[in-house]
């Protein structure tokens, strides 16, 4: 371009406030039904073994998504990706999990990667996460499926997949467990990332960090050990805070932060704890709980999520990088902070308007 | 190919600084300049 006068159009902003477009690097988008009932039992006080002896958990969903029809599927999950960008997230890290059989969670893959062809729609990260839980027909036999999973990863890959990742926690799957399916993702070229629950193994996050993982999402009960691993290998956490509420643990992000750990944030949208799509309110969560400036939980909703998930052509606004921005409904950043979910005025993708 | 002038920026969040009374400059789908907008004119990309 030769000056300015080659410029198509102009957009006056009226003397507000734009950030890049926001980065949500953990969520669980794919699945059918609700588990309300069971959120009130959480509400209630009753405990992760409650939910499992009452018949719910990540099985319920994973029942009902198998008996959900494709097409069903498919529009439930698409009206639900809109609402990231209606709140200002142009990329979403979006990962399988609630069918559990291969054909299911590759169908999951291909879903997504269709949809964010379609107009409208944020920019996908597709984790395969067949390892969010031991399926029905594989109970009491959790190393055979493990087993059987790995045997999925290059498919997945495949598909369109970008990355894998495992929950390890002390009612899903062992460190050892996790080792072997993330370093036979890694052998297949997917990302990997350690699903480090409520109650994470003892030693997982290690392990982890040790492996080259891409990220180790929501450590909520990391150790001093676990902190210094993450810190000397600087690999990303991404935490995410309505999780926290949720199980009324606070991961150590400002002592990750002050240790130099890259860190990321997500909504954890799921249908068992968090229906949120909105990372304005995980920003504004993220400043209240976990200790963060403003300007941390910003960074850490754009940079920081795009790092973790290896997206660098995104989360910045520099020569070279995606225009990728939102102009929000206030004229001051401190208004993340306040509003518990600030609105957006306008989304640009990929230098288009999109809402 | 379209290029999109944001201009009247109060307050930018780059990612990397806070600016103020900014603009970016937006070709296809890529940023090709941002900074002050009074800057905008002398530093308009080739």
């Amino acid at each position: 371009m030769e000056d300015l006068t080659e410029v198509d159009e102009v957009v006056n902003i009226g003397g507000g406030l734009v950030t890049p477009g926001l980065v949500d690097a953990h969520c669980h988008p794919v699945y059918a039904g609700d588990r309300y009932a069971e959120v009130n039992m959480w509400a209630k006080g009753a405990t992760r073994a409650d939910i499992f002896a009452a018949g719910g958990g990540v099985s319920t969903t994973v029942t009902i998504t198998r008996g959900t029809d494709p097409w069903t599927l498919c529009n439930a999950v698409r009206e639900r990706l809109r609402h990231w960008v209606l709140s200002g997230s142009t990329t979403v890290e979006a990962k399988t999990g609630y069918h559990l059989t291969r054909d299911g969670e590759l169908a999951d893959v291909r879903l997504l990667r269709s949809l964010e062809e379609e107009p409208g729609m944020p920019r996908l990260h597709v984790t395969f996460f067949p390892a969010h839980g031991v399926p029905p027909e594989f109970f009491g036999r959790p190393k055979e499926y493990v087993a059987t999973a790995a045997s999925w990863l290059s498919d997945a890959a495949m598909a369109g997949a970008d990355g894998v990742d495992v929950y390890c926690d002390n009612q899903q799957f062992t460190t050892e467990d996790a080792h072997m399916l993330l370093g036979v993702g890694q052998s297949v070229g997917l990302r990997t990332t350690l699903h480090a629950c409520s109650r994470p193994r003892h030693g997982a996050v290690r392990m982890a960090a040790e492996l080259g993982c891409s990220s180790v999402d929501l450590v909520h009960e990391a150790d001093d050990e676990d902190l210094l691993a993450l810190a000397s290998t600087r690999t990303p956490v991404v935490a995410c805070p309505t999780t926290a509420l949720h199980e009324r643990r606070t991961p150590p992000v400002r002592a990750l932060l002050d240790h130099g750990v890259p860190v990321g944030l997500g909504t954890d949208h799921n249908p068992g704890q968090s229906g949120t799509t909105s990372m304005p309110l995980v920003i504004s969560l993220a400043v209240s709980m976990f200790e963060m400036t403003v300007q941390e939980a910003l960074n850490a909703a754009t940079a920081g999520s795009a790092h973790a998930l290896g997206l660098n052509d995104r989360g910045m606004i520099a020569p070279g990088m995606l225009a990728d921005l939102v102009q929000w409904d206030a004229d001051h950043e401190g208004a993340f902070a306040w509003s518990m979910g600030l609105h957006t005025l306008r989304v640009w993708q990929g230098g288009r308007t999109i809402h | 190919m379209t290029v999109v002038l944001l201009t009247n920026i109060g307050r930018l969040w780059t990612g990397i600084e806070l600016l103020t009374k900014a603009a970016i400059l937006m070709d296809d789908d890529r940023i090709a300049w941002v900074g002050h907008a009074a800057e905008l004119p002398s530093a308009s990309p080739e």
